[in-house]
């Protein structure tokens, strides 16, 4: 593919080995890359912060916002049905992306996601996630077999640095919803009040030049 | 209560799991433990400086301490206090 000029995106950044992948396949495009990073401290240590700030510095990524979101994903399962927690609190991580990229100028969203990969990625809640934002989305690694992503972390030299000590969080329920619809995710959402989590979200930002 | 210390797959903590299935009472933690933060799922406490995660389902997760003694001490006044 020919490399495009101008292209900016704000990238969701976790730390660990599908993420760092696909902003290394959006920027050998030419795509300029924002990192946002969601922390979810107290409820993990503070290494998937340093990891995602190094693959940041690894992948020449200027700068990483780095949100603080564990009380508010405390506050989240309080309130919602606990097996549509990874949608919920996604379609809120999105929305606050989304404001970062309006602030950075970003004309869209590039993920790590990968189709099946955990319970909760699946085509159907991928959908509905989506519809809580309106700028694009770009997967690169979306239809990836894990050994092609781990294979192409190799070769970018981030492999080793996602599997670095990382202590992942705990809120997950055990059965996650595999097939969710906005209709459902709009009715837990009214238990929230969603204004006010997105502006505590955007007043827990730290912004990291790495 | 009988329970296994190891250090949890990526090495990035301590993991404490009871070796019979077990459910926590967290509420119980408020007014034994210093709370730092709560859901119905997992708690986060402090004790002696040390930040711990009490999982409803019993196991725990030590944030920084590595020392195992430490650790058994303080595994098993939460499992008293919260069992």
């Amino acid at each position: 593919m020919k490399k495009q000029d101008k292209l900016k995106a704000v990238l969701l950044l976790s730390g660990g080995i599908d993420s760092p992948v696909a902003a290394k396949i959006a920027m050998d495009r030419g795509i300029e890359l924002v990192a946002v990073h969601f922390s979810l401290e107290p409820f993990t240590d503070d290494s998937p912060k340093k990891k995602s700030i190094s693959l940041a510095k690894k992948l020449g990524i200027k700068k990483v916002y780095v949100v603080k979101h564990g009380d508010i994903h405390a506050e989240i399962i309080k309130k919602i049905n606990h097996r549509y927690y990874y949608i919920v609190t996604r379609r809120l991580m999105w929305r606050v992306a989304e404001q970062i990229a309006e602030k950075e100028k970003c004309g869209f969203m590039v993920t790590g996601e990968n189709l099946g990969q955990v319970g909760s990625q699946t085509l159907e809640n991928m959908g509905v996630i989506d519809n809580a934002v309106k700028i694009k989305i770009l997967r690169p690694v979306l239809c990836n077999d894990k050994n092609e992503t781990i294979d192409i972390a190799k070769k970018f030299g981030t492999y080793e640095m996602s599997c670095g000590p990382e202590m992942c969080s705990v809120l997950g329920p055990k059965h996650p919803a595999t097939k969710s619809t906005v209709e459902i995710i709009e009715n837990e959402e009214k238990k929230l009040d969603l204004k006010r989590l997105l502006n505590e979200s955007r007043e827990n930002i730290e912004i990291i030049e790495p | 209560m009988e329970f296994e210390i190891k250090p949890c797959k990526t090495r990035a903590a301590y993991s404490v799991k009871p070796k019979k299935n077990i459910k926590l009472n967290l509420s119980k933690l408020k007014g034994n433990f210093r709370i730092k933060a709560e859901t119905p799922i997992a708690t986060v406490i402090e004790v002696d400086g040390e930040e711990i995660i009490v999982h409803r389902h019993g196991e725990l997760k030590f944030k920084k301490l590595r020392d195992e003694n430490k650790i058994k001490k303080i595994a098993e006044e939460i499992y008293e206090k919260t069992g």
